[in-house]
């Protein structure tokens, strides 16, 4: 992974950045909670599906209150806690003037074969909890 | 002088114009003779004039002639692959070239010299009509108009069905008032319960139509990145983000339909998921089966929570109808 001192320019990572502090500004000000969304598939069948509790993560986060954002969904936490980390790291790029990392195909695959593997076991787990 | 096949790329050497036979793959290529007499203007526009065609490194994706600059893009002769554009009408029955170098802008990233409406117009009925040619030849770096393109259209697709729900909230709200009005008196006040409905309603809709273009923008992003990282883990993405990010973007043009009346956003839906496995597979020359894994992995996903919504909803009707109170005339 290259790294080294790069112009600054506003490309995908920059939007990316841009949209997980929307979804902070969401979490923290906004009663995301109090809509009463249920997930479909937990009321019609009593199954959490792989991405239940994700939006009680974000909140409870984005609230500080970790303990209860990893209970409601571990890679809920998780992905808000990188998304927002990035973010930072968007805002001080063009201060700090570092690059981002650029993977290679095969890291790049690893990545994405470990998001998908971890999505899974969330989702085991929150099926072990329920039950 | 020297040709090129716009199908196997090779340099040949030929004394003529017209139609002849690649002498390496045997396609037939259409050499436009430049003395010939200009057509009327009702007759298809024949190729600009030919010129020696250049080395295949530097030469244009489309096979000699290359296009001079501010080429129109009117429909090519029949046959002809070394049209100025890949975008014209084809002949009945002809076969796609395969894809090579940069690609072609779209019609859309022309807009301002061809009218933003036309360009609209024509990139729209690509993707729509000829997905997998217009994925074919697309040049994949020009994102940001790929990303106006989707936006434009999904706003406008969207603002037109809130018009279509306020209508409707409207009509809906007759039949509540007089609901409300044979309900036990005491227990509601139909005017106030009214009056909040019909402020929520105008409210929810106004909000969603200033909302709509931020959610286009962050929906295109979302999806690329859930079905590039789907590619990813499948070896389908050797051309980068910026390559699935264009795809998504031209394919949610097609959420222009949810301008139709009632099934517009399943046909939208729909139409989209086909436009985007064609075009992932044609973009990042992946094939059909891992752009069909890496789009229809989610997209199952989301219609098996869609049909759920559906059921609940259902059940949740079919619960409360019998408990409405006599003579409401439901």
């Amino acid at each position: 992974m290259p790294r080294g001192r790069t112009p600054w320019r506003f490309g995908h990572a920059e939007v990316f950045a841009a949209i997980f502090a929307l979804s902070f500004l969401v979490a923290r000000f906004l009663p995301v909670l109090s809509l009463g969304y249920e997930c479909p598939a937990k009321t019609l069948f009593g199954i959490p599906c792989a991405t239940c509790g994700m939006t009680h993560a974000f909140v409870f986060l984005a609230h500080g209150r970790l303990a209860a954002a990893l209970g409601a969904s571990p890679a809920g936490a998780l992905l808000a806690a990188g998304g927002w980390a990035f973010s930072i790291a968007a805002l001080a790029r063009p201060a700090l003037g570092f690059g981002w990392p650029s993977p290679g195909p095969r890291t790049a695959r690893t990545l994405a074969v470990a998001a998908g593997l971890g999505l899974l076991v969330n989702w085991l787990y929150l099926v072990a909890r329920g039950a | 002088m020297l040709a090129r096949c716009a199908h196997c790329q090779e340099t040949f050497s030929t004394e003529r114009f017209g139609v002849q036979r690649c002498p390496h793959c045997g396609w037939e290529v259409l050499l436009a003779d430049p003395s010939a007499p200009t057509p009327p203007a009702a007759a298809p526009t024949p190729p600009p004039a030919p010129q020696p065609a250049p080395p295949p490194a530097a030469g244009p994706a489309w096979g000699a002639p290359p296009p001079p600059p501010g080429a129109p893009w009117g429909p090519p002769p029949p046959g002809a692959w070394g049209a100025p554009t890949p975008w014209g009408h084809l002949p009945p029955g002809a076969a796609l070239p395969p894809a090579a170098g940069e690609g072609e802008s779209a019609p859309f990233v022309q807009r301002r010299t061809r009218g933003f409406l036309a360009a609209f117009g024509q990139t729209w009925r690509l993707i729509a009509f000829e997905p997998k040619r217009f994925f074919r030849f697309v040049a994949v770096r020009e994102t940001s108009s790929a990303l106006l393109f989707g936006i434009v259209s999904f706003t406008i697709g969207t603002w037109i069905s809130l018009l279509y729900a306020l209508l409707a909230g409207g009509a809906s709200s007759s039949a509540l008032q007089s609901l409300l009005r044979k309900l036990p008196a005491g227990s509601v006040d139909p005017d106030t319960a009214i009056s909040m409905v019909q402020r929520a309603t105008v409210r929810g809709v106004l909000a969603q139509a200033v909302i709509t273009p931020i959610a286009g923008l962050v929906g295109i992003y979302i999806v690329a990145a859930v079905i590039h990282m789907l590619l990813l883990a499948v070896r389908g993405a050797p051309r980068g983000f910026s390559t699935t990010l264009t795809v998504i973007s031209y394919a949610y043009g097609l959420f222009l339909l949810e301008a139709l009346p009632m099934c517009g956003g399943l046909v939208a839906l729909v139409w989209f998921t086909v436009a985007v496995i064609v075009g992932v597979a044609e973009t990042q020359r992946c094939g059909m089966g891992r752009a069909g894994f890496a789009v229809l992995t989610p997209a199952l996903l989301f219609c098996a929570c869609l049909c759920a919504s559906a059921g609940i909803f259902a059940a949740q009707l079919g619960k409360s109808l019998p408990n409405l109170p006599e003579g409401t005339g439901l």
